[in-house]
């Protein structure tokens, strides 16, 4: 067996290797903003001193830190062989790409000084007519790369995806239903659709990755 | 359901990403099916079989 297959072998997942590479890629630039932050910071105050020795050591050792992170991370980003399974983890992989993407075009398209980039749980918030075209531009692509998952998708998958649905679909079911008879009683307010949907999103994504990771 | 899969794997010292590879599924899903959490499909069982060139009733064992 080759080394290429010895560290294919060790099995980390696709999200354990973007989790490594995007932390370690993290870590590297904060410690760099540290490092100029505080070069600037000293330079202004003339504060230079052996203390700032200690800061540049410590904030090179996360720079290297982070830099060896991301290295492992790629160097364990080997895709898979089987042409199924490649196509699979580009479709997760560009899945969450266009999904990073997205919401920096939300936070930068918000005024300055608001959240409604990250505000995503709230209907309430307002964004951009420029934004939102960009956002529904996106759709037909995210439809393609969700039709390509599931072209992709293995059995095991796709029987995780399926559990987490049913679980999404009940308790779509007995919120919408529950709110909407405890609204007519007077006992809570009016229903909130979107808090539903984000409970239907939440409750799918815990069922499915159970199912799978189990 | 029972199965023969991690021995007749380990007696080709392959990992479960080899066979995975070999059966153009993910190694979830030959951990899944090893440790009897998931039961593959007809098609599936079929191509396993024909990997190890064993019958499907010689891999798997539905009377436990």
């Amino acid at each position: 067996m080759t080394s290429t297959d010895d560290i294919r072998s060790e099995g980390m997942s696709p999200f354990k290797r973007a989790a490594l590479t995007i932390g370690g890629f993290l870590i590297a630039v904060f410690a760099l903003g540290v490092i100029v932050g505080y070069t600037k910071a000293a330079i202004a105050g003339g504060t230079f001193g052996w203390k700032s020795l200690l800061v540049y050591m410590a904030a090179a050792a996360l720079v290297l830190g982070g830099l060896w992170m991301v290295r492992r991370g790629l160097t364990k980003f080997a895709l898979p062989k089987s042409p199924r399974m490649r196509e699979y983890q580009l479709v997760v992989l560009g899945t969450c790409l266009l999904g990073a993407v997205l919401g920096g075009v939300m936070q930068l398209g918000a005024p300055a000084g608001s959240e409604a980039g990250l505000n995503i749980f709230s209907y309430e918030a307002p964004i951009s007519p420029a934004v939102a075209a960009v956002m529904l531009a996106a759709l037909p692509l995210l439809a393609w790369l969700y039709y390509r998952w599931h072209m992709t998708a293995d059995e095991h998958e796709q029987a995780a995806y399926n559990f987490g649905a049913v679980l999404g679909i009940y308790t779509y079911f007995f919120t919408s239903i529950g709110w909407w008879v405890a609204w007519r009683g007077g006992l809570l307010p009016e229903p909130d659709g979107l808090a539903i949907f984000w409970a239907v999103i939440i409750v799918w994504s815990v069922g499915w990755i159970w199912h799978r990771f189990r | 359901m029972n199965n023969k899969l991690k021995v007749l794997r380990a007696e080709r010292n392959w990992s479960q990403a080899d066979l995975a590879e070999h059966l153009d599924v993910s190694r979830q899903a030959v951990n899944a099916i090893e440790t009897g959490k998931h039961d593959p499909s007809l098609p599936l069982a079929f191509r396993i079989a024909r990997l190890f060139e064993l019958s499907i009733e010689e891999i798997f064992d539905d009377q436990h």
